[in-house]
């Protein structure tokens, strides 16, 4: 790579999907992923933060500040994944299994006492 | 006079981080075919050792500036200041090859004097 | 897959960065900018300026806060006093008021009826009443609770935009295909390729500091915008976790009937500095002053640490021995998160470091402002076609309205918090409300200087705001010295560093603002220009 490339751009926001710009379909795509990440991903991170709250093995109020920066950091995770996920179905289904894992993990730590 | 004499001390060792630090960032700009074309012309790359020489000089430039940060501020704040070190010494690149490219390198040996000069002062203050 | 992924982040880092563009620019702003609070809370009050010759030792000012407050608020119930510092050469001391006849002593006294005063450490002389102000902690406050709403609506919106900035930074890391290829590249007067340039410069030379701070500042209101946690595990008791956080302060005793003389707290200082290796002490609270069970607790001074949890110890009042040797105490993770705290707020900070992230703060806001007005400049051409091909009849109200909103935020914010610092002189410095007036001031200029740029997004515009921000803000050294301030000669004679670097960043400020304004004009347009379009 020797001069001055023409490199492209970051492509522009209309050029992201294969689906033409502005049509109802995209525009719905794009919300549909949009309530997924915001609302989601504020589910999923509000759930993994209860979830390693309680499983921790530290004391009450590290585990609380543990989880709650991790939660913090699964938050923006979810809201990429959201965007990066090949469908809105995909994104939607991605958030959900996601969330029921650590549903079923929330679970087993309020059925088993948790290490806390 | 105690005053006077660790704001000098204070004093050299920040010089001395930032001059490292902008000497480690200019040999790691020349290292960069599209920086050293501004130098040597289009078409043209650094052979292969003066590329590993250069970014081995500028590594050693940017952890020369590493230690006098920690020397100056200690283990936790030491990483912090060398990062705004890196920022300032990032940006006078930046601006250095963009308006001035020609000078990179008087600037690059200036500050790596520079560097030099102010650790031994702060060697003795 | 990995091409659809990049493009997918490119998009995301688009609209997380656009939408709440204006705001994250205000926030930048006011942060930086509280990285001096207390420089600018001292220049906004000139009646202080008398305060900073001569600098005594901590004994000295602590006897006279000593005596002045036994003279003043002799059954006063607790004492607040705060040593002179680097940042702020008075001695203050605080008092509450002695409970009215018949009235509770146990209940909390209103906060506006505390009764303090401001000393000269060298001279003992009160220092007239310095005028009402805000001071720097506006800036701070409005950073993250917004102004004119209530603080909780307020840290919810900066906290969202805190997030989507998050995002953002994440999301064009990953966009960045030539990262370390790019690292110095700065093509000026290239148009669209320069403001990338300076987009990815500001923000990738940064980088850390970027990263932290947006963590950090989702991380200092994190119980309020994830409670699960807290919730799980205390269940309501937050009471409780905040205890468990922040190592419990003891619970407010009921006075002794018994009255005992105050130790001198000089001998306390000394003990208490010996401990921590030499490092002054901070802000003390005297607590039953007075009384048989008077207790004296001791902070030390910020500057030390990084963590937000200062070291403190107590003693006892009458006797003068220490009681509890509390230090910086929790577990890994709270200790984490103190650093992390402290990081973003950065008090730790000595006057090298607290540069470094001003500057960095200064990349901060140019990241957010060539973000948004790459944006524009990127969409213009687009909207240019459409028009030649006949398609649309005149700029889209999108485009419009981003130009509008760019030059009322940038450069209506830039030209707005100078007006402050001209009202906090120019209005009289007696008078009620008058913190609340100068703010205002800075609103009114603020809405209109948006307004203006809302219904004429014009290059000129941009001229006119930039070069009325960077004569007011050049212009406050002269405005400091001729109304009552320490002007540049006192100040840089006197060691006054809080007010002289004010004056100089202020003037350096403005010299960028108007040069900035003064090169919009003798650039050429290119061709594929509207007439009249901004930037």
């Amino acid at each position: 790579m020797h001069s001055i490339p023409a490199d492209p751009l970051p492509p522009s926001p209309h050029k992201a999907r294969p689906r033409a710009a502005a049509s109802p379909a995209y525009r719905a795509g794009v919300a549909a992923r949009a309530i997924a990440a915001i609302g989601g991903g504020y589910l999923l991170a509000a759930l993994s933060t209860r979830a390693l709250a309680l499983a921790l093995p530290l004391s009450p109020v590290d585990s609380v500040v543990a989880a709650t920066l991790t939660g913090l950091v699964v938050y923006p995770c979810a809201i990429m994944w959201c965007f990066a996920a090949a469908s809105a179905a995909r994104a939607w289904l991605g958030l959900a299994g996601a969330s029921a894992l650590v549903a079923i993990v929330l679970l087993l730590v309020r059925t088993f006492g948790g290490a806390a | 006079m105690n005053d006077l004499h660790t704001g000098l001390h204070t004093g050299c060792l920040a010089l001395a981080a930032l001059a490292a630090a902008i000497a480690g960032f200019a040999a790691l700009s020349l290292a960069m075919d599209r920086h050293w074309e501004q130098l040597h012309g289009r078409w043209s790359e650094p052979a292969i050792p003066a590329r590993q020489w250069l970014r081995a000089g500028g590594t050693l430039g940017l952890l020369a500036s590493l230690a006098a940060c920690i020397a100056l501020r200690g283990a936790g704040q030491g990483w912090v200041a060398w990062a705004g070190m890196l920022t300032l010494a990032g940006v006078s690149l930046a601006l250095t090859l963009s308006y001035a490219a020609r000078g990179v390198t008087r600037l690059g040996y200036g500050a790596a004097i520079a560097a030099f000069v102010a650790s031994a002062a702060a060697l003795v203050t | 897959m990995k091409e659809g992924f990049r493009q997918s982040m490119a998009w995301l880092h688009t609209w997380s960065g656009l939408l709440v563009g204006w705001i994250l620019f205000m926030v930048f702003a006011a942060g930086t900018a509280s990285y001096f609070r207390d420089e600018i809370t001292l220049w906004m009050k000139p009646e202080l300026h008398a305060a900073a010759p001569a600098r005594v030792s901590q004994a000295e000012a602590i006897d006279l806060a000593q005596k002045t407050l036994e003279q003043r608020a002799g059954s006063s119930r607790r004492w607040f006093i705060t040593m002179p510092s680097a940042r702020n050469p008075a001695l203050e001391a605080g008092w509450v008021p002695a409970p009215a006849r018949g009235a509770d002593p146990q209940a909390r006294p209103k906060r506006r009826t505390f009764g303090s005063i401001t000393l000269a450490p060298a001279t003992g002389k009160e220092l007239g009443k310095a005028r009402a102000t805000r001071g720097g902690d506006f800036f701070f406050r409005l950073h993250f609770d917004l102004h004119y709403m209530s603080a909780l609506w307020g840290r919810w919106i900066v906290g969202f935009c805190a997030m989507s900035m998050l995002v953002a930074i994440l999301s064009g890391i990953v966009t960045h295909k030539r990262i370390f290829k790019d690292f110095f590249t700065f093509r000026p007067a290239r148009g669209q390729r320069s403001w990338l340039d300076a987009h990815n410069l500001s923000a990738v030379l940064a980088l850390p500091y970027h990263l932290m701070i947006t963590y950090t500042g989702l991380v200092t209101l994190m119980f309020m915008y994830l409670p699960a946690g807290v919730q799980a595990v205390y269940h309501d008791r937050t009471d409780a976790f905040y205890a468990d956080l922040n190592g419990g302060p003891a619970a407010d005793a009921k006075p002794s009937p018994q009255l005992a003389p105050l130790a001198p707290l000089g001998p306390m200082l000394d003990e208490a500095s010996r401990i921590w290796h030499g490092a002054p002490v901070g802000r003390i609270t005297v607590n039953h002053p007075g009384r048989a069970n008077a207790s004296v607790n001791l902070v030390l001074q910020e500057g030390r640490d990084m963590t937000q949890h200062l070291p403190n110890l107590s003693f006892d009042g009458v006797t003068g021995k220490r009681m509890s040797g509390a230090g910086a105490e929790g577990g890994g993770a709270v200790q984490a998160r103190g650093v992390m705290y402290g990081l973003h707020v950065g008090r730790f900070a000595d006057p090298l470091l607290r540069a470094l992230f001003f500057l960095s703060g200064l990349a901060g806001c140019a990241m957010v402002a060539t973000g948004l007005l790459m944006w524009a400049v990127k969409e213009r051409p687009k909207h240019l076609k459409a028009r030649q091909d006949g398609k649309v009849a005149k700029v889209g109200l999108g485009l419009r309205l981003v130009d509008g909103l760019n030059l009322g935020g940038i450069a209506g914010l830039l030209l707005a918090m100078p007006v402050l610092f001209w009202a906090n002189r120019l209005l009289p410095s007696g008078g009620t409300g008058r913190a609340d007036l100068e703010i205002a001031c800075f609103f009114t200029a603020w809405g209109v200087a948006a307004l203006a740029g809302l219904a004429c997004p014009a290059r000129w515009m941009w001229r006119v705001q930039l070069a009325i921000g960077g004569l007011l803000f050049a212009a406050l050294p002269l405005l400091n010295a001729a109304t009552g301030g320490a002007g540049l000669a006192a100040s840089l004679k006197n060691g006054l560093w809080a007010v002289a670097g004010f004056d100089l960043v202020s003037l350096l400020l403005g010299m960028l603002l108007l040069y900035a304004a003064y090169r919009l004009g003798s650039r050429s347009v290119p061709r594929a220009r509207l007439a009249g379009s901004a930037a």
